[in-house]
C-alpha cells in the first residue's frame, strides 16, 4: 500500500469493498436456502421417493392437485388454523393486558419485565418436554392447582390443541407484551394531560390515544406470532406429536410425517411449497409493517 | 372533585401493582417447577399432592451423566465406603453406575455447533451490514428483503432438500452441517441487527479517518468495529440462544454422532432407567445459560426480537 | 398517476388477497374455496411483491 495522489485513496476502492463484503453472505444464503428450495420446487413436480431407486417419474402438478383434494391435508390445515387463532388472540389479550398493568411506575419493573421475558428466550422443544410434565393428568402441578382431579390434558383429543396453545400463550405473550410496552412508554404523557382537563372518560381515552398509537407496533408483534404460529413445530411435536389421532397434527407435523418416516419425497415437497406459499404471503406483510414502524 | 379522582386513581394503580406481582408469580411457578424437581429425591417428583418441601440433593445430575443398572442386592459395605460421592449417590437411589450417559457428549456438541455458527454467522454479518449501512446497493431494500426473508422460511420445508443434499454430500450427522445450516439461520438475523447499530455510529467518525489517510477498510477495522462492540456483544448472544434453541434441523439432520442437546434430551424420556428428576436436572442445565443470558441481554430485547428494527 | 393509484389502493388490495387466500385454503367448510386457496395466495402474492415495487417516489437511479 503506497501512499499516492491525494484524491486516490489507498487500499482497496470503495466498490471492490462493498462487493467483498456484502456478496459472500449473498451467495451463502443462496446456497443454503435458495438453492435446496429450487431443487425441492423441482421435486415437487415429480413422483419420487428418496429411499427407492427408483428415478423421479414427471407428473406435473398431479400432487399438487391430489395434496388439494386430500382430506387429511385440509383437516390438518384446518387445526393449524384453529391453533394460530386461539394461540394468536390468546397472546395478543394476555400479552397487551400486562403491558396496559407493568405501564406505570411500579418498583422493580425491570426486574419483572426480564422475568417475564425468561419463557420467550427458551428452546421451543425444552419448554415443550416440561410442560407436559406439569399436564402431567395424575402428579402434575396444573391441575392441582386448579383443582381438576386427573383431568386428561395432553392424551385427550378434546383440550390436546388447548395445550399446546396454552403453552406457546405462556412463552409468547410477553413477546407481545415487550412491543407493547414499547408502543405504550413512547406515547407523550401530555396527550394524557390533555384528555384528563377535557374529562375524556377512560374508555375514550384509551380507544382515541392509546389505541392508535400503539397499533402498529401491536401489528407487528400479531403478524409476526401468527406466522410462527403457522409454522409450529417443535412445541407440537414434543408434546404430542401430532396425536392423540391426528387432533394436533398441524401442517408441519404432517409435512415432517409425510417427508421423513414415509419418505413420500415428491409430495412432501409440494406441501412444502404449499406451507412456503403461506409463510411468504404473511412475511412480505410483515417486513411492510416492519419497514413502515422503523421509519416512523 | 379532583381530590376524589386522585385516590380513585392511586387505589386503581395499587391494584394494578398487585395483579402484575401475582402475575409474574403464576408465570414463574413453571420456571420454579422444572426446577425445584430438579433436585428433588425421585419419589417426591410424582407425589400427589406434589411436593413443595423437600431435602434437596444432586442425585438427578449424577444420574444424567451416568448409565446405571438396578442393584440385585445392597452392595456390600466396605465396597460402599470406598464408592466415591456421586457413587454413593446412585447406591443410595438402589442403582449401580455402569458407564457415562451420552449427555455430556451432546451437551458439548450443542456447545461447539453454537458456538462456531455464531462467530460464522457474525464475522459474515457484520460485513455485510456495514456493506449495506455505509455504500448504495442497487436494490437494498430487495436485498435486505431476501436476507431476512430466509429467516423466515419454516425448517421442516428446507430440510427436505436439505437433507437429500446433505445426504449425497456426506454431510448428515456432522457437525459442518449443522454449523451451516446455524450460520444461514444467524447470518440474515446478524446482517439486521448489525445493520441497525452500525446505522447508528455517525458517518463523521470515518471521514475523518479517511481523511487522515485511513484506508475504508482500517477505517471499519479501526473505527466501526469498536464503536459496535455493545452490538457486536448483544448480536453475538442472540445468536447463540438460537442456534443453542435450535431443535428442528437438528432433528432431522442429526441421529448420534453430531446431535445436540434439545433433541437428545426429550429423547430419553421412554428409555426406562430415566425418570422426571433426570429430565428435570437436563434441562435445568440446559436451560441456566439461556436465563443468564437473557439478563445480560435485557436492554436490547426489544432490538433482538424485532429484528433491529424498533430501537426504543 | 398510476403510481399514487397502486400504492393507495392495489398494495393493500393484493395483501388482503393473500390474507383471504390463506383463510380459504384452511377454512374446513366450502372444498372450492379450500381447492382454489393456494391459487388465490399465488395471486396476491404476486400482486403484492409488483405493485410494492411501484412506489409514489420515482426510485432513485443507482450509479454503478
Amino acid at each position: 500500500m503506497t501512499a499516492t495522489a491525494a484524491t486516490v485513496r489507498r487500499g482497496l476502492s470503495d466498490l471492490a469493498i462493498r462487493n467483498m463484503f456484502v456478496i459472500p453472505t449473498i451467495v451463502f444464503l443462496i446456497l443454503i436456502n435458495i438453492f435446496p428450495l429450487f431443487y425441492s420446487l423441482i421435486l415437487s413436480f415429480a413422483d419420487y421417493s428418496a429411499v427407492s431407486a427408483k428415478p423421479p417419474d414427471w407428473i406435473g402438478i398431479q400432487n399438487y392437485r391430489e395434496l388439494l383434494r386430500d382430506p387429511h391435508v385440509w383437516e390438518s390445515l384446518y387445526i393449524t388454523l384453529k391453533y394460530v387463532i386461539i394461540s394468536v388472540s390468546g397472546q395478543l389479550v394476555v400479552g397487551f393486558g400486562v403491558a396496559l398493568l407493568l405501564n406505570r411506575s411500579i418498583p422493580g419493573k425491570g426486574t419483572i419485565t426480564t422475568l417475564l421475558l425468561l419463557p420467550m428466550m427458551m428452546s421451543m422443544a425444552i419448554v415443550g418436554l416440561f410442560w407436559k410434565l406439569l399436564y402431567s393428568p395424575s402428579w402434575g402441578i396444573i391441575n392441582y392447582l386448579l383443582g381438576l382431579q386427573n383431568f386428561v390434558w395432553i392424551s385427550n383429543a378434546d383440550v390436546a390443541l388447548l395445550a399446546i396453545a396454552i403453552t406457546d400463550i405462556w412463552m409468547w405473550s410477553p413477546f407481545v407484551m415487550l412491543l407493547s410496552l414499547a408502543g405504550l412508554s413512547a406515547i407523550p404523557k401530555h396527550l394524557y394531560e390533555a384528555a384528563a382537563i377535557d374529562r375524556a372518560s377512560r374508555w375514550f381515552t384509551f380507544r382515541r390515544i392509546t389505541l392508535p398509537l400503539v397499533t402498529p407496533l401491536l401489528l407487528i408483534a400479531v403478524i409476526f406470532r401468527t406466522m410462527e404460529a403457522f409454522k409450529t413445530f417443535d412445541l407440537a411435536f414434543i408434546m404430542t406429536g401430532g396425536g392423540p389421532g391426528t387432533a394436533t397434527e398441524l401442517i408441519a407435523i404432517k409435512l415432517y410425517n409425510m417427508a421423513f418416516p414415509q419418505w413420500q419425497t415428491g409430495k412432501s415437497c409440494a406441501l412444502a411449497y404449499i406451507l412456503l406459499i403461506m409463510i411468504i404471503g404473511i412475511s412480505n406483510i410483515y417486513i411492510k409493517y416492519l419497514n413502515k414502524a422503523k421509519e416512523r | 372533585m379532583a381530590a376524589v379522582e386522585s385516590t380513585r386513581s392511586r387505589f386503581f394503580n395499587k391494584v394494578a401493582i398487585l395483579i402484575v406481582l401475582i402475575l409474574t408469580v403464576i408465570y414463574l411457578i413453571p420456571l420454579y417447577w422444572i426446577g425445584s424437581t430438579a433436585f428433588k429425591p425421585r419419589a417426591a417428583a410424582t407425589t400427589v399432592p406434589p411436593t413443595v418441601f423437600y431435602k434437596p440433593e444432586v442425585t438427578p445430575f449424577v444420574k444424567l451423566f451416568t448409565k446405571r443398572v438396578q442393584l440385585r442386592k445392597a452392595v456390600s459395605e466396605d465396597k460402599y465406603e470406598q464408592a466415591k460421592w456421586y457413587e454413593k449417590l446412585v447406591y443410595d437411589a438402589g442403582e449401580r453406575i455402569i458407564t457415562r450417559s451420552p449427555f455430556l457428549n451432546r451437551f458439548w456438541n450443542s456447545i461447539i455447533i453454537a458456538c462456531v455458527s455464531t462467530f460464522l454467522a457474525l464475522t459474515l454479518g457484520t460485513f455485510t451490514a456495514y456493506g449495506f449501512s455505509r455504500f448504495k446497493v442497487k436494490g437494498e431494500n430487495d436485498w435486505l428483503f431476501f436476507i431476512l426473508s430466509t429467516r423466515m422460511l419454516p425448517p421442516v420445508v428446507v430440510a427436505i432438500p436439505i437433507f437429500l443434499m446433505f445426504r449425497r454430500i456426506g454431510l448428515v450427522d456432522t457437525h459442518l452441517g449443522l454449523i451451516l445450516l446455524y450460520t444461514a439461520l444467524n447470518l440474515s438475523f446478524c446482517v439486521w441487527l448489525m445493520k441497525g447499530f452500525i446505522d447508528e455510529i455517525p458517518i463523521e467518525y470515518e471521514e475523518a479517518a479517511l481523511v487522515d489517510g485511513y484506508t475504508r477498510f482500517e477505517a471499519f477495522w479501526k473505527i466501526v468495529l469498536p464503536q459496535s462492540a455493545t452490538g457486536i456483544a448483544a448480536t453475538a448472544v442472540f445468536s447463540f440462544i438460537t442456534a443453542w434453541n435450535e431443535y428442528a434441523f437438528a432433528l432431522m439432520m442429526t441421529n448420534r454422532k453430531a446431535q445436540t442437546a434439545p433433541p437428545f434430551i426429550p429423547s430419553q424420556l421412554g428409555s426406562g432407567m430415566i425418570d422426571w428428576t433426570t429430565i428435570a436436572a437436563g434441562t435445568f442445565i440446559f436451560l441456566f445459560p439461556v436465563a443468564i443470558f437473557t439478563f445480560l441481554l435485557r436492554k436490547h430485547l426489544l432490538r433482538g426480537v424485532t429484528f433491529g428494527a424498533i430501537r426504543k | 398517476m398510476f403510481r399514487k393509484l397502486s400504492a393507495k389502493y392495489f398494495e393493500p388490495i393484493s395483501m388482503w388477497i393473500i390474507i383471504l387466500g390463506i383463510v380459504s385454503l384452511c377454512q374446513p367448510w366450502v372444498l372450492f374455496l379450500h381447492v382454489y386457496g393456494f391459487l388465490i395466495i399465488i395471486i396476491g402474492l404476486i400482486g403484492f411483491i409488483f405493485f410494492s415495487h411501484i412506489k409514489p417516489l420515482p426510485e432513485d437511479v443507482e450509479e454503478e
